[in-house]
């Protein structure tokens, strides 16, 4: 079990970098490690396969110019009837999912790490809690996030990790359906993500 | 900033990166299709971040965060509609690679079977060819974390191929 803790720098020598003196004499003198440095040589063989290209971005361009055309528009569109109003083209797109718990109607509560300013570290999330053992049925979207949230007991969370690629303005969405699909809970929040980089956001209502 | 300018430096970033974004996506998904709407996806939201972008950290590293965030954002949500959808999704989300005959079928195996975590990692490593210091900058994780999981994955791979009996013993 000795060679155990030699076992990472196996990879840094059979890849030829250099490693300890004395680690490099236990390597080259053990049985268990040479042979162990064989199988590595053959999965580095395999490896060295990713080194292909193996598909073109074929008209890539030409359907990404069109893309930018139209969130061009979208964006003057929104500069026109204000950002507040702007979201409101977003709801279409509320329905494509739904989390099923049961159909009473519950109070979902929007709970944030602090009041006017949210600095997002790795991974963030927006937690929206709902009372213990209460059924419900909700789903959360935002403007240009693609949506994603866990439901655990009490809480339903949303990524925000995504965020730091967009900046701009982001509104949540939280909608709490009945069993029929009637909406019985709407709930919305806009967030202006002023600095990607370091990933923070300053609320605004 | 300038229309012109910016639509210049885009052009600019995707010459230098679509072709091996691309391919980091399709190793990852397995599936060329989706690999070019997810680089779209990844452009345009360079464009729309051009702006903001003042060069605090390198093109690359901005670029490829922008990438990786792209391709979990997509992996999560394919993960998200198997759980939650009521219609019944295959077991697979992919039902196959359609791989050229290059690189060798059992490669895609254990990318396909590999956590996504280590993928990340031993792509940047294997194919973008990144060194651990630039991985680090990019995942924005510790260069001790890319350094375990670069081992952990390439453990994954040997022992992958080892129970397949790629060794011979």
């Amino acid at each position: 079990m000795e060679c155990e803790k030699y076992r990472e720098f196996l990879w840094d020598y059979s890849e030829g970098k250099k490693i300890p003196e004395d680690i490099l004499k236990h390597i080259e003198n053990c049985k268990e490690c040479l042979k162990e440095t064989e199988k590595i040589n053959k999965t580095l063989e395999v490896l060295k396969n990713l080194k292909h290209e193996i598909t073109e971005p074929l008209e890539i361009e030409e359907n990404l110019f069109c893309r930018i055309e139209k969130y061009k528009k979208l964006k003057k569109n929104i500069k026109n009837f204000s950002f507040i109003l702007a979201p409101v083209s977003v709801l279409i797109l509320l329905f494509s999912s739904i989390f099923i718990y049961n159909y009473q109607k519950v109070k979902v509560i929007i709970l944030y790490p602090e009041e006017f300013q949210i600095l997002i570290p790795e991974e963030l999330y927006f937690y929206f809690k709902i009372p213990k053992n209460k059924p419900f049925i909700a789903y959360i979207d935002t403007q240009n996030i693609t949506p994603y949230v866990r439901v655990h007991e009490d809480i339903a969370f949303y990524s925000a990790e995504s965020l730091e690629a967009d900046p701009g303005f982001h509104t949540f969405y939280v909608k709490v359906f009945d069993q029929k699909g009637k909406v019985i809970e709407e709930i919305s929040k806009t967030f202006y993500l002023t600095n990607y980089k370091r990933k923070e956001l300053t609320y605004l209502w | 900033m300038d229309e012109n300018k910016r639509r210049e430096i885009l052009k600019e970033l995707m010459n230098t990166y679509s072709k091996k974004i691309l391919n980091f996506f399709y190793y990852s998904i397995g599936d060329k299709e989706e690999a070019r709407d997810l680089l779209q996806d990844v452009f345009l939201k360079v464009y729309k971040g051009l702006p903001k972008f003042k060069g605090e950290s390198s093109h690359y590293t901005w670029v490829y965060r922008i990438a990786i965030n792209t391709l979990r954002t997509y992996l999560r949500r394919q993960k998200f509609k198997k759980f939650f959808s009521f219609e019944k999704i295959p077991e697979e989300i992919h039902p196959g690679y359609d791989p050229p005959s290059k690189p060798p079928l059992i490669l895609y195996e254990v990318l396909k079977k590999m956590p996504q975590e280590f993928k990340e990692v031993i792509l940047l490593y294997y194919y973008e060819e990144y060194g651990i210091k630039e991985i680090s900058e990019i995942l924005g994780i510790p260069e001790g974390t890319v350094k375990s999981r670069l081992f952990r994955g390439r453990e994954f791979i040997k022992n992958y191929l080892e129970k397949r009996g790629f060794y011979g013993m």
